[in-house]
């Protein structure tokens, strides 16, 4: 009995809340970026480096938007490892974090070692801290890691300066020759291949899931066809050549299948392939174009475009298991190219508004859009691994270039272009 | 509760009857525990209501009147017995208004989240009937206008329930036009405070003598935030996050701890929180030492990003 009034009155006690206390509530941010200090990296490797790797840390960081970078000029001091750093000095100039490191070159096998810090100033701690290695090819890689490294231990989100993007490339030869070209490069549009050329149009590549593949409609047989090309190996397999529309290749999330546009049954329409039997589904049945598939990351839903309300293109969503298509744009009289974030709660597409085309994205649960580009006719959203940038193609100069923005609408930049017209970018999943 | 334990009781008493002086000692037990359990209540009520942000300051409220009754009371020694009966009348009245303005929050919410559930109904309606563009466009303009209507309608009500509860509290409790009028501006003010995050800066010094170390406190606490808004970088993807940080500052205003209390979970989101606090060395704090050690000297601050 004792024992019970005790309890209860600890019970009691342990739900009223004894001191009364003044809580502040903070629901607003600042609106400028992070402020962060790139140091250049010490050389002791004794001879010039092939790669500054504080700038390519720099440009990756500034770039993403979520970050402020001090210009070099402006630092008080050039540490190069955490114990150097006078924490007073970087507050002084309003940094958060500062980040300092060294490189030294293993002669006999030609590997330098990089050595690298991430300090937080208000902390005074070392936050992050590696020793990397790469030959004289690779340091620009190992730049996009640290990059990478520092984004996530600072936003908690993943960095994805490592991954790459697809895009198509034109340009005019003589009067009557084009060359097309599929490109690859790192995602900073650097280090780029050529994976196919040819003098006909190429279109649509879209990345596999595991990042080794890239699906695409060519024209260079004489008439569309989609295939697939492994990208380390070059091998390229023809997946579909059937007469009329061949169009916008779209892998499963598990890689096993493909969705398409094919018009082989009269009009267009949306099919899912299986690579393994090459065997044919059917998934839209109307008169009307349906086009430009897209599967939801969980591979329950389909999101696609089509005309069938009326003869603007609008974008549609249905279960993959009632194949039920419901409309789901209501605003302006052009939507399309959907795709939908990697958590599957937005989808990002192309809006026409105010007389140009623009990439907006939607809520699919409230069906809320956004606008989220100012040039006037952008094409063809990508959305980064970790759901941070778009990455897509408009004009410039009359000129087809490559444009990305952030999801918030905030940092923007363009994308130099070597070979004339840039379109069709696809960025792809994370490398590992 | 007690009904089972007076069931308990009577159950007991069946079995061993009131007579055993165990029994009885239970009995007094029991009410001896009553008697705590109602302390305890009070006791936890009352700080309970002061523990709510700044919007509802109610036992502020409370010290602050009554220190403007104690200059009452020494100008006339007379009215000491009436001006603490009139205390304990303004405090069950301020306990009744912290209750109303605490219904009229909840009713508020309600019928806020009741238009966004109408406003969602809405829309799937319309999205069926949608197929034209020139029908589209007149939906959408119906719908801006409709929203309006009900922004306007919102506020209208909001309004006049607000004038309605004042009015409700005169007729209730007969007080003067003064108290009233003072009271008036302290809904309206902090109505304001917790719509924007404007401090209430002017008007500090004109509002009377019980009302300056409120708004001397509410001073300090908007430019305490506004200083942590501007150094609080709100890193990405984190909705629904909340953080709250204990801070602890010397009378000086410099700082002298920082300690998280309750972690959002995320390690990145706790520490843009640290770091909008430690990049401020020294806090804008009041010279009254009263006032530092009250609400200053350790205080809550909690973080989490705007609603979009």
């Amino acid at each position: 009995m004792n024992n019970r009034v005790v309890y209860f009155l600890l019970a009691m006690l342990a739900y009223s809340p004894v001191f009364a206390e003044l809580t502040i509530e903070i629901t607003k941010g600042s609106d400028s970026a992070l402020p962060i200090s790139i140091v250049p990296f010490a050389n002791r490797s004794g001879q010039p480096m092939p790669e500054q790797i504080a700038r390519v840390v720099s440009n990756d960081l500034q770039r993403s938007g979520d970050f402020d970078v001090l210009p070099t000029s402006k630092m008080l001091s050039l540490p190069n490892s955490s114990s150097q750093i006078h924490y007073r000095d970087w507050r002084l100039l309003g940094q958060n974090y500062v980040l300092v490191g060294e490189v030294a070159l293993d002669v006999p096998t030609g590997n330098y070692k990089v050595t690298y810090e991430l300090v937080d100033v208000y902390q005074q701690k070392r936050i992050v801290g590696e020793v990397l290695s790469a030959n004289a090819k690779g340091l620009r890689k190992l730049s996009h890691r640290i990059s990478d490294r520092v984004y996530e231990a600072v936003t908690g989100v993943r960095g994805a300066f490592s991954t790459r993007i697809a895009y198509v490339t034109s340009k005019r030869l003589t009067k009557n020759k084009t060359e097309y070209r599929l490109q690859v490069s790192d995602s900073d549009g650097q280090n780029s291949f050529t994976l196919f050329k040819s003098h006909e149009p190429m279109l649509s590549p879209a990345w596999s899931n595991d990042a080794q593949h890239l699906a695409y409609v060519s024209f260079h047989s004489g008439r569309p066809a989609i295939y697939i090309q492994h990208i380390k190996s070059g091998q390229q397999r023809k997946v579909t050549g059937f007469r009329g529309i061949n169009s916008s290749p779209m892998w499963s999330p598990d890689d096993s299948k493909l969705l398409m546009t094919l018009s082989k049954d009269g009009n267009a329409e949306i099919y899912s392939f299986d690579l393994a039997s090459s065997s044919l589904t059917r998934l839209t049945n109307h008169y009307g174009i349906d086009t430009e598939a897209s599967w939801s990351p969980d591979g329950q839903r389909v999101v696609f475009t089509s005309n069938r309300g009326g003869g603007n293109p609008q974008i549609y969503q249905m279960s993959i298991r009632d194949l039920v298509p419901e409309r789901i744009s209501f605003e302006g009289r052009y939507n399309a190219r959907p795709r939908y974030s990697r958590d599957g709660k937005s989808i990002y597409y192309v809006h026409q508004a105010g007389g140009g085309f623009h990439i907006a994205s939607m809520d699919t649960e409230t069906l809320e859009n956004v606008i989220l580009t100012s040039t006037p006719l952008d094409e063809s959203p990508s959305l980064s691994p970790n759901g941070r940038m778009i990455i897509y193609s408009t004009k410039l100069k009359g000129k087809g270039v490559l444009a990305v923005v952030s999801v918030d609408g905030g940092a923007k930049y363009f994308l130099p272009s070597d070979h004339g017209d840039v379109k069709e970018p696809a960025w792809s999943p994370f490398l590992n | 509760m007690t009904n089972s334990r007076s069931s308990d009781r009577v159950a007991k008493n069946k079995k061993i009857g009131l007579a055993n002086p165990e029994n009885r000692r239970s009995l007094v037990f029991s009410i001896i525990l009553h008697l705590v359990m109602v302390a305890v209540l009070l006791f936890s009520w009352d700080f309970s209501e002061s523990v709510k942000r700044i919007e509802q300051p109610a036992s502020m409220k409370a010290r602050v009147l009554s220190a403007a009754e104690l200059e009452a009371l020494r100008a006339d020694k007379q009215q000491v017995k009436d001006a603490a009966l009139k205390e304990k009348k303004k405090k069950s009245d301020l306990e009744a208004k912290k209750k109303r303005l605490k219904d009229e929050k909840r009713r508020k919410d309600l019928a806020k989240k009741k238009a966004a559930e109408k406003k969602k109904q809405d829309a799937a309606k319309k999205k069926a009937l949608i197929k034209k563009k020139e029908k589209e466009q007149r939906d959408k303009k119906a719908r801006e206008e409709k929203q309006r209507q009900q922004e306007a309608e919102r506020k209208k009500r909001e309004q006049e329930e607000r004038r309605k509860a004042l009015e409700d509290s005169k007729t209730e409790t007969a007080r003067s036009e003064k108290q009233l009028e003072r009271e008036r501006r302290l809904a309206e003010r902090l109505a304001q405070a917790s719509s924007s995050d404007v401090p209430i800066v002017q008007d500090a010094n004109a509002s009377g003598s019980g009302l300056a170390e409120i708004s001397e406190r509410d001073r300090f606490i908007a430019l305490i935030r506004s200083r942590v808004e501007s150094r609080w970088h709100i890193p990405p993807k984190s909705r629904g996050l909340k953080v709250v940080l204990r801070i602890r500052l010397l009378p000086s205003g410099e700082r002298s701890r920082v300690e998280v209390v309750s972690s959002s979970g995320s390690k990145a989101f706790d520490t843009s929180a640290l770091n909008a606090v430690n990049s401020i060395r020294i806090f804008p704090v009041p010279d009254d030492p009263a006032l530092f050690d009250r609400y200053f000297r350790n205080f809550l601050q909690s973080f989490s990003p705007p609603e979009e």
